[in-house]
C-alpha cells in the first residue's frame, strides 16, 4: 500500500501538464486552425480570396456552416456514415457546380470507408456535378469503384460508382454534396442516395 | 520490482503521452484527422500499458479494486484536461474506459499466466496482446 502514491502522482502530474500545455497553446491552435481553414476555402473555391461566414436558415440538418466567397460558397456539412459522422467542406460556385470537396473528419472502417479520404477516382466523380447525384445501381446491385471509374449519365441526374465495400460511406458523401448544391441553388435535396442500403 | 500499482502508473503515463501527441498534432497540423477516442483505441492503450507492465514487473499481482478506481480517474480526467472531452463526457469516458481496461486486464493476465515460461514466452505475450486487439475490433464492429 505504500506505493499507492505512484499512480496518484502520475495522474495528477499528467493532468497538470496537459492542462498547462492546452492553455499555453490555445491561441496558437486557434490561429493555426483559422489559417488552415482560410487556405482550404481558397483551394475549394478557385477565384475567391476573401470569405465571410454567413448566417443561414436551412431545414437540411446536413448543413453545418456556410462561407460566402466572391465566386460562390463553401458549405460545411455533416452526414451520418457507417461508423460515425462524416464532416466535409464542399465548394459550390454561384451557378451551382461543385468546385471542390474535402473530407475533414470521419471514423469509417480502415481499408473500406476510410478509403474515401484518398480515393481520387471516387471523389473526382463529384467535381463539376450540379446536384441530384446518386450511386449507380447495376442489375446485380451497387456498382463499385475499385480501380477504373465508370460513370453513367441518366436523365435528370448523374449516377456515380460507390467505393468498393463502402456503400454507406459513399451515400453519405453524395448526400452531403447534394445538400450543399441544393442549398446554393435552392432546389430540393435528392433522396436517391440517402437511404441505408437502398 | 513487483508492484501492484505499477500497471495503473503505466496506464496514466501511456494515456498522457498519447494525449500530448494528439494535442501537439492538433495545434501544428490542424488538417490532420486524429483517431477517435473509442473502444479499439482504449483497448490499444490498455494493451500497451499491460505489455510495459509485463516487461518491467512480470508476474505482478493485480488489485482489481484499485485498477477500477484508478482507470476510471485516468480515462475521465486526462481527456478532459487535454481538451478532447467536455464535462458531459466525464462519466461516459470514465465508465467505458474503466470497464474496457478492467476487462482487457483480466483477459490479458489470465492468458499470460497460462503461458509456459521460457525463451518463447515474450513473443507469446505479444501474440496474446495482438489477438485481444483484433478481437476487440471485431467486437466493437458488432456492437456499433
Amino acid at each position: 500500500m505504500r506505493k499507492i502514491w505512484m499512480p496518484v502522482v502520475a495522474i495528477v502530474l499528467s493532468a497538470a501538464i496537459l492542462l498547462c500545455v492546452y492553455n499555453v497553446l490555445y491561441d496558437t491552435r486557434i490561429s493555426n486552425q483559422q489559417a488552415e481553414l482560410t487556405g482550404k476555402l481558397r483551394e475549394l473555391l478557385p477565384g475567391s480570396t476573401e470569405f465571410v461566414s454567413e448566417s443561414f436558415v436551412s431545414e437540411d440538418a446536413c448543413i453545418q456552416f456556410v462561407y460566402r466567397g466572391e465566386t460562390g460558397f463553401v458549405i460545411g456539412t455533416r452526414a451520418r456514415g457507417y461508423a460515425g459522422d462524416i464532416d466535409m467542406l464542399i465548394g459550390v460556385s454561384s451557378d451551382g457546380a461543385v468546385t471542390g470537396l474535402q473530407i475533414r473528419n470521419m471514423e469509417e472502417t480502415p481499408g473500406l470507408g476510410a478509403e474515401a479520404l484518398t480515393n481520387v477516382e471516387f471523389l473526382s466523380q463529384l467535381i463539376y456535378t450540379t446536384g441530384d447525384v446518386a450511386i449507380a445501381q447495376s442489375p446485380t446491385g451497387v456498382s463499385a469503384v475499385s480501380g477504373a471509374t465508370s460513370v453513367a449519365e441518366t436523365s435528370g441526374g448523374k449516377e456515380i460508382d460507390a467505393l468498393t465495400g463502402a456503400t454507406v460511406t459513399s451515400k453519405a458523401i453524395v448526400r452531403s454534396v447534394n445538400s450543399a448544391v441544393a442549398f446554393v441553388t435552392g432546389s430540393s435535396v435528392s433522396t436517391a442516395a440517402t437511404s441505408w442500403g437502398g | 520490482m513487483k508492484n501492484r500499482f505499477m500497471l495503473n502508473t503505466l496506464l496514466a503515463i501511456v494515456v498522457f503521452v498519447l494525449l500530448l501527441c494528439m494535442m501537439l498534432l492538433e495545434v501544428f497540423l490542424p488538417a490532420i484527422i486524429l483517431p477517435a477516442i473509442n473502444i479499439p483505441l482504449i483497448v490499444l492503450i490498455s494493451l500497451v500499458a499491460l505489455l510495459l507492465d509485463h516487461l518491467i514487473a512480470p508476474g505482478s499481482r493485480r488489485s482489481y479494486v484499485f485498477i477500477v478506481i484508478f482507470s476510471f480517474v485516468t480515462f475521465a480526467v486526462l481527456p478532459l484536461m487535454a481538451g478532447f472531452a467536455c464535462v458531459h463526457d466525464f462519466w461516459r469516458y470514465g465508465v467505458v474506459g474503466c470497464a474496457v481496461f478492467t476487462a482487457v486486464t483480466f483477459l490479458f493476465s489470465s492468458a499470460v499466466h497460462r503461458l509456459k515460461t521460457g525463451p518463447k514466452a515474450r513473443a507469446a505475450v505479444f501474440a496474446v496482446a495482438v489477438g485481444i486487439f483484433l478481437a476487440s475490433q471485431v467486437f466493437s464492429g458488432m456492437i456499433l
